[in-house]
């Protein structure tokens, strides 16, 4: 594992207003996380885990702070270019999978590399590989409606690797999905941490899930509380 | 660029502009295209909305058309071969005046070599006439005095089964009867007939039918119900000797194209009339009743088309509607769809796409309605309507004098 930081979070505060009330979701997160590192973040519902994955990943702005990943700031940075960094640098597996229900596996799987402008048969190609590593060879022309709970995930990890990321962001990836089917994918996603050296950020509630993590981030009121280093 | 052309001209654009959008994006195209077939019930009905407002546009186009058509159609048939008129009408009214201001004017429409094939001096008086034999009256019949040697630009009187009349041919109390008096007096051939002219010192005349015409060319002028008598008969019964009260003009030309030459042969009569200091007025007749028809067709139009700007409107509301429901549906997707790499125009592109292929069928779909619709209510109301033969162009006047009867019968409309 390399030491030096591909993610750096720098006092990073977000508020949000709600009416009359405004919330402070993030308030003066400071983060590195180094490349290669995989990194679980677990906290009560409420205690800003998604805005922080949303903010540093680009989705979100931060209201105040800044974000340095690969040492670019993400303020710098206007909506496109987020966008396009996006596309090349970064993949996103959700809860919901979030697969797009109109287009079959392989096809959501090429969805990141056609957005980058990769020409359609390297896409389709780089697809089914990726396809064939989350195990779900065989399966390319199903729509997502046709495909288990456990597939759409694995077809949703393989649309966050199939650019070759150097960072990939998960969001409760197992929250929906039985312990069994839930253990299958984390030893995918370590498996694939493992060999591709990607960067993952996981946020979780399961503790089985983050003891699969190098390091555990505990947030509490949009704070890191307390980090732990697995064993 | 007429309204039809424009809406072609922006289909056509629209069509262009998606192709290009389909080739240069085609991820694009694919999502917008597995999106219009995700739900076929919301597409049919955003399509269905938008139909009905394109349908009316179309359906207006034709309708004022139509409406346009009929009119002119009504002024082909009351005026016939008749372009203009020249009479001292006031109130409704029309006052006698001397016969030779007709040799005055006609002299002039020569000299000036004015596109005129005929001038025709009538005496036209309308009163009450009572059907004596069959005891029915009506107070409305008009009689017309004509002179059957001047008649020829404006074809013959035609019997029922097809034979040329000319006044001329009348004995001296005989009168034709078009088939609307003949109807309204319930009248037929050898019947005789009382006419009751004036108001106060009431002067009886007695005339029998000797043939009924058909209502078309002079025995449908302003579709009225017509007894023709002789010139020299209708001036001696109503004391009028030596007196018309109306002049009528045919241009060069049919019934349709003469008016082409209205506003020279206007114009003509006219200076004619001033030259001379006569009392009379001159009125571009054919062509005042067509720019009044085309303005009822457009008039017509234009309402129809405000009604269906209203319902483009109402589809807009709908498709505006369905939209944010389309992208509150899809917000988790088009989370995923920003969160790898989708530009916010890429998203707007898609839903643009989405949207130009419901309005291309809609726009297709709503006029073929229209246009379906509208050839319906063309075929009724123009079944009932006769088409107006264009008679072959007539030489102008001689100054040799008014032609001999029915000389050019052949080619008066309904000959």
């Amino acid at each position: 594992m390399a030491d030096e930081p591909i993610i750096r979070g720098i006092d990073a505060h977000k508020t949000y207003n709600s009416g009359p009330v405004t919330v402070h979701a993030l308030r003066g997160v400071n983060l590195e996380i180094p490349r290669g590192e995989m990194v679980a973040i677990m906290g009560p519902s409420g205690c800003g885990k998604t805005t922080l994955l949303n903010c540093f990943s680009g989705l979100d702005d931060l209201t105040s702070g800044d974000v340095q990943i690969e040492g670019v700031s993400l303020s710098g940075m206007d909506d496109d270019a987020k966008s396009r960094y996006r596309s090349r640098r970064m993949g996103f597996v959700f809860q919901s999978y979030n697969l797009l229900p109109v287009l079959t596996a392989a096809e959501n799987v090429e969805l990141p590399l056609l957005v980058a402008k990769v020409p359609a048969k390297d896409a389709r190609r780089k697809a089914l590989v990726l396809m064939e590593q989350v195990e779900l060879d065989g399966w390319a022309g199903h729509k997502p409606a046709q495909l288990s709970a456990g597939q759409q995930q694995r077809v949703a990890i393989a649309r966050a690797l199939v650019n070759d990321p150097a960072i990939v962001w998960a969001d409760e990836p197992t929250g929906n999905l039985d312990s069994e089917t839930s253990a299958q994918i984390m030893d995918l996603l370590v498996r694939l941490n493992r060999e591709q050296r990607q960067t993952l950020v996981l946020v979780t509630h399961d503790a089985i899930v983050s003891s699969r993590a190098h390091r555990i981030l505990r947030m509490r009121n949009g704070q890191i509380v307390e980090e732990t280093r697995s064993a | 660029m007429a309204l039809p052309e424009m809406a072609l001209f922006a289909v056509v654009v629209g069509i262009v502009l998606a192709g290009l959008l389909l080739a240069a994006r085609p991820l694009l195209a694919r999502l917008a295209a597995r999106n219009i077939r995700r739900r076929t019930t919301r597409v049919v009905i955003v399509i269905l909305g938008l139909l009905v407002g394109t349908a009316v546009i179309s359906s207006s186009l034709v309708v004022g058309d139509t409406l346009s058509f009929i009119f002119l159609e009504d002024v082909y048939v009351r005026l016939g071969a008749v372009d203009e008129i020249v009479s001292n009408e006031f109130g409704g009214q029309l006052f006698s005046f001397a016969e030779t201001n007709l040799t005055q004017i006609r002299a002039d429409l020569i000299t000036a070599k004015s596109p005129v094939d005929g001038i025709a001096p009538t005496l036209l008086k309308v009163m009450p006439v009572r059907n004596v034999a069959g005891n029915k009256g009506n107070q409305q019949i008009t009689i017309m005095g004509l002179n059957a040697s001047y008649e020829g630009a404006f074809g013959p009187l035609t019997t029922r089964d097809g034979r040329s009349l000319d006044t001329d041919a009348l004995g001296p109390d005989d009168v034709f009867a078009n088939a609307r008096a003949a109807a309204d007096l319930n009248a037929t051939p050898g019947q005789n007939l009382t006419l009751f002219y004036g108001t106060t010192n009431q002067t009886l005349v007695h005339a029998t039918v000797a043939d009924i015409v058909r209502d078309e060319g002079t025995a449908s002028y302003e579709r009225r119900a017509i007894l023709f008598m002789d010139l020299r008969r209708a001036q001696s019964a109503f004391g009028e000797n030596g007196s018309i009260n109306l002049i009528r003009v045919s241009n060069v030309g049919g019934v349709v194209d003469g008016v082409a030459f209205s506003d020279q042969v206007t114009q003509d009569l006219r200076l004619s009339v001033a030259s001379h200091h006569l009392a009379l007025r001159v009125q571009d007749a054919k062509a005042s009743g067509i720019a009044q028809a085309v303005q009822i067709g457009r008039a017509a139009t234009e309402l129809f088309l405000v009604m269906g700007a209203f319902g483009i409107l109402a589809g807009i509301l709908l498709i505006v509607n369905i939209f944010v429901m389309l992208a509150e549906e899809r917000k988790p997707e088009l989370g995923i769809a920003r969160a790898v790499g989708f530009l916010r125009r890429d998203l707007l592109t898609a839903f643009a796409l989405e949207g130009t292929f419901y309005a291309i069928v809609a726009a297709a779909l709503g006029a073929l309605a229209g246009s379906t619709s509208s050839t319906g209510w063309c075929r009724t109301v123009t079944s009932s309507s006769r088409s107006t033969s264009i008679p072959r162009p007539s030489s102008r006047l001689s100054s040799r004098g008014p032609r001999s009867p029915g000389s050019q019968s052949s080619s008066r409309p309904g000959a």
